[in-house]
């Protein structure tokens, strides 16, 4: 996959430094609990602060006999998770888990006066 | 997708909210951080839940007609806070974990509640209507620029809808920064458990606060994180919270930095 990537002119192809993990697979009732996700691990350092950590994560209630890996090769889950950290990193504003808002956020209410 | 909604069909006397706001809220009203607590949980040790059921009213609400509007609400009452920003306050950008119902006492041209999304501005009528704003896990803040004061009551429902007899559960979900990797995120005014709550945590914490057998949440500050703990009635829905994709990817983007997680249902 090759995503043009406008913070770097380019340079940068999002899919290859993509960290893949199960998070949870767990078998009740007869069915399983698949939680599959995608970690961006980039050294980019001007990706890295203006995005801060991108993921994105599948999951799905499948067959208790089925077999995970396949699963995930057969519907595709890594192209999907390439595609939306893809997205993140293009629009970095709007990355689920962004650097600059956690920075600048704030819980308790009213705390300045300019 | 709108931002805010008018919800009442018949407005409340404006001249009265002013007049019962100025004259039996305001003397009560903080200096220093402006806000007004309005509703009571019934037991006075329940007083710390970010999240419960308050039906009872402070005293200085009672016989107001802001008693009325709390009264005629069509859903439990959860939270409700006058607001008074003061002319040139503003609160940061913040996710809240649910919308918020908002009566304006005060209104000026200068003074706006601003949506990150769209970048847009909005003001909230002060005629006397109830409006609902889409502030649920959605980056949002409210600016005073008028050089008059921005007064609102801010209302928080409670989705809780079971028999509030039945048994309970109560599990801890925690965080913990102690040996984070991220110091350049902790800045000076943001302290780092709100911080981590609010870039990883809040879209986990409104699903959890919309689930109607979610009784209570509380949290706790500990000496370098967090902890909530959560009761609900049925322990399925709880376990289905604790499991969540959104609770495991929230986990896992929080670890990315060294955050240690608690959370019995994966550990």
């Amino acid at each position: 996959m090759k995503d043009f990537n406008i913070l770097t002119e380019g340079r940068y192809e999002p899919a290859s430094d993509i960290e893949y993990a199960v998070l949870r697979d767990s078998i009740h009732d007869g069915k399983r609990h698949l939680v599959y996700t995608g970690v961006l691990k980039t050294n980019d350092k001007y990706i890295k602060q203006q995005t801060g950590v991108i993921l994105h994560t599948i999951e799905d209630y499948i067959d208790a006999s089925a077999n995970v890996e396949e699963y995930i090769k057969q519907n595709r889950w890594r192209n999907i998770i390439a595609s939306e950290i893809a997205n993140q990193v293009n629009n970095p504003q709007f990355a689920r888990y962004n650097f600059s808002f956690l920075n600048s956020v704030h819980n308790s209410a009213i705390k300045t006066r300019a | 997708m709108s931002v805010i909604d008018r919800v009442t069909l018949n407005s409340y006397d404006q001249d009265q909210i002013r007049k019962d706001f100025e004259e039996k809220i305001l003397p009560n009203m903080p200096r220093k951080v402006p806000l007004l607590n309005a509703t009571l949980p019934t037991n006075p040790d329940d007083h710390h839940m970010l999240y419960t059921h308050r039906p009872e009213f402070e005293d200085y609400v009672k016989d107001t007609i802001f008693e009325q509007i709390l009264l005629d609400l069509p859903f439990k009452r959860g939270r409700a806070t006058f607001i008074h920003q003061l002319p040139g306050m503003t609160l940061r950008f913040h996710r809240d974990p649910d919308d918020k119902y908002h009566i304006a006492i005060n209104d000026p041209p200068g003074a706006f509640f601003f949506d990150m999304e769209l970048q847009q501005g909005y003001r909230v009528p002060c005629d006397g209507h109830l409006y609902k704003l889409n502030t649920n896990a959605r980056y949002h803040t409210a600016v005073n620029a008028d050089c008059k004061d921005r007064t609102h009551l801010v209302i928080c429902p409670y989705f809780f809808d079971d028999d509030p007899k039945k048994p309970t559960t109560i599990e801890t979900f925690g965080f913990d920064h102690g040996e984070a990797t991220m110091p350049d995120v902790f800045t000076s005014v943001a302290t780092p458990n709100n911080t981590i709550e609010q870039g990883f945590f809040v879209e986990w914490i409104s699903t959890v606060f919309h689930d109607t057998t979610c009784k209570n949440i509380w949290g706790e500050n500990t000496s370098s994180g967090r902890r909530y703990h959560v009761e609900f009635t049925d322990t399925d829905r709880l376990e289905k919270h604790m499991t969540s994709a959104l609770n495991l990817e929230a986990s896992y983007a929080a670890e990315q930095f060294g955050i240690k997680i608690e959370n019995n249902y994966t550990r």
